[in-house]
């Protein structure tokens, strides 16, 4: 559910730089330009923060406040005060009528989100974030003082369309993440002083960088290292020396791309899922997932020709063994008709389980086409 | 006017305009050494805002109308052709007069002199002549973005109980 943000100011120019602010994320904005309508405005809306300014004409930010905290209704509404009067006295006033925050004008929009994400969950809206697919560019942040494995990690998603950014210091990577907001972030957990945990407690306390995934690294021995993270809320714990694999998958699962055009495509009418030559737990994991969506779609769709392609897999494992089993038994409730693709040699090592001991194998996949064909009466 | 309480404005006055314009727009200005408004040609937007209190004065802050519709460009991060009518440009320069009068006062109720500020007014037009009441500081600040002006004048009078301003 959206939050609501009621900006009270005089200034329609504060309005506006308000709202922008709080443009990417969840937030409806409600505007008043005095205290008079402010508080007609949190009456109607019922907002979740009022950011009120202090000197205004009809009703200025103190006489609206001393109000909304005698309504009992409106009392607990938390209000930041937004004034261009910083003055010992005037902070001392302020926080005498019992607000949550007040910033100095002129003031930064990220030292406001700040302020406003220690009141409220700000979350980014829904249709930022639209389902990503790995032919989509994404943004990997690099924390490290070491330049050999910001270009190791570089070199290691070249096939991706993903581009890597590499900083040697938290104030860079802070301001980079406020600017370009990556996908992900890795953060080297060997940056003198704690840099690394302190770097993860800025990005997690700045609303902007708040929901970007972040990883901490280090080496694969520092075993306290890694425990250590995991408690402190990294997403996880990329250790060196890095396998790329294991990383890449890393990066898929926390930025949550659909994996699915990697494995399935259509042919015509026909739906086919092609294998890699090594069918990981992350490759298995990855087409169980989306499998039975897929068949799901096949049927919505009024499809019902589906080819396993295998022909690039070279070693049978049990877990390809229990998704073909699996595939045949959905096969049958769907009414699906489906082809097997894969070499003689793999056909001989599926006769080593029972589960695919009678498979029909077709040694490619235009013949597992035609093999959909009905045959003709002779 | 005593002067047995100093208040420098120009200790001040100076880091406070250039951060205004740093932090809500972006933009670099520099100081220059001797004010004067022979560089605001043609149209001209002035914001004021006055206070009242212990000290009581007006700070008038005036740029060309050109800069003007730069600067509130800016603040609102729109481009320059995308600045509708003479209201958005006002309300932007009297926000910013807002914050230079809330910084000086501030700094005159931190160092003895509360007082307080009223709302902002602006003024338009090609011909200036402001003149302070008798006993009132006068001093003028001179800044430059790129080929455009900045001229702030501020006149203060206090209680001769209370101190006084130094240049």
């Amino acid at each position: 559910m959206s939050l609501k943000i009621l900006t009270v100011d005089d200034s329609k120019t504060i309005r506006m730089i308000v709202a922008r602010a709080f443009q990417p994320f969840d937030c409806e904005i409600a505007e008043a330009a005095n205290g008079v309508e402010g508080l007609a405005a949190a009456a109607r809306e019922k907002p979740d923060l009022i950011i009120l300014d202090l000197i205004m004409p009809l009703m200025d930010g103190v006489e609206m406040l001393a109000k909304l905290k005698s309504d009992p209704v409106l009392k607990s509404i938390p209000v930041i005060m937004l004034t261009a009067e910083a003055g010992r006295e005037n902070v001392l006033k302020i926080a005498k009528l019992g607000v949550r925050d007040y910033m100095v004008k002129p003031f930064k929009e990220d030292a406001l989100l700040e302020k406003a994400g220690r009141v409220l969950n700000l979350q980014v809206k829904a249709k930022e974030k639209k389902v990503k697919t790995l032919d989509d560019p994404a943004l990997i942040l690099i924390v490290d003082d070491k330049p050999a494995i910001i270009q190791q990690i570089t070199e290691g998603i070249s096939g991706t369309p993903w581009k890597v950014v590499g900083k040697a210091a938290g104030a860079e990577a802070m301001a980079e993440a406020k600017s370009s907001s990556p996908d992900v972030i890795v953060i080297s957990l060997s940056l003198p002083n704690e840099e690394g945990f302190n770097l993860l407690q800025q990005f997690r306390s700045n609303p902007v960088t708040r929901g970007i995934p972040i990883f901490g690294m280090c080496v694969k021995t520092d075993l306290d290292l890694q425990a250590r993270a995991e408690k402190s809320g990294f997403a996880g714990v990329i250790t060196k020396p890095i396998d790329m694999e294991s990383l890449k998958t890393k990066f898929i699962r926390v930025m949550e791309l659909d994996v699915s055009t990697k494995y399935f495509s259509l042919d015509g009418e026909i739906q086919v899922l092609t294998l890699p030559e090594k069918i990981t737990d992350q490759v298995t994991a990855a087409v169980e997932h989306y499998l039975q969506l897929k068949l799901n779609g096949m049927v919505d769709s009024g499809m019902n020709k589906f080819i396993m392609d295998l022909s690039q897999v070279v070693q049978v494992e049990p877990s390809l063994v229990k998704m073909i089993a699996s595939t045949i038994q959905k096969r049958q409730i769907l009414a699906i008709k489906i082809r097997i693709v894969g070499s003689p040699a793999l056909k001989e090592q599926f006769k080593s389980f029972k589960e695919t001991y009678e498979i029909k194998i077709e040694p490619s996949v235009a013949e597992a086409k035609k093999a959909f064909q009905p045959a003709k009466a002779s | 006017m005593a002067a047995s309480l100093d208040v420098k404005l120009s200790d001040f006055v100076p880091r406070a305009i250039i951060r205004v314009f740093s932090t809500m727009m972006s933009l670099k200005l520099e100081a220059l050494d001797s004010p004067s408004d022979a560089n605001l040609q043609g149209e001209r937007v002035v914001g004021s805002v006055g206070f009242a209190g212990a000290a009581t004065g007006m700070v008038y802050f005036q740029v060309t109308d050109v800069f003007a519709r730069i600067m509130t460009a800016s603040m609102l991060g729109r481009k320059l052709q995308d600045i509708n009518g003479a209201d958005e440009v006002n309300d932007a320069i009297g926000e910013l007069s807002n914050m230079i009068g809330g910084n000086l006062k501030s700094c005159l109720s931190d160092s003895g002199f509360p007082c307080a500020l009223s709302i902002p007014s602006i003024t338009r037009g090609s011909s200036f002549n402001i003149q302070t009441r008798n006993g009132a500081w006068c001093e003028r600040f001179a800044f430059q973005y790129q080929e455009h002006h900045v001229l702030v004048e501020i006149s203060v009078r206090v209680n001769s109980t209370e101190g006084g301003i130094n240049g």
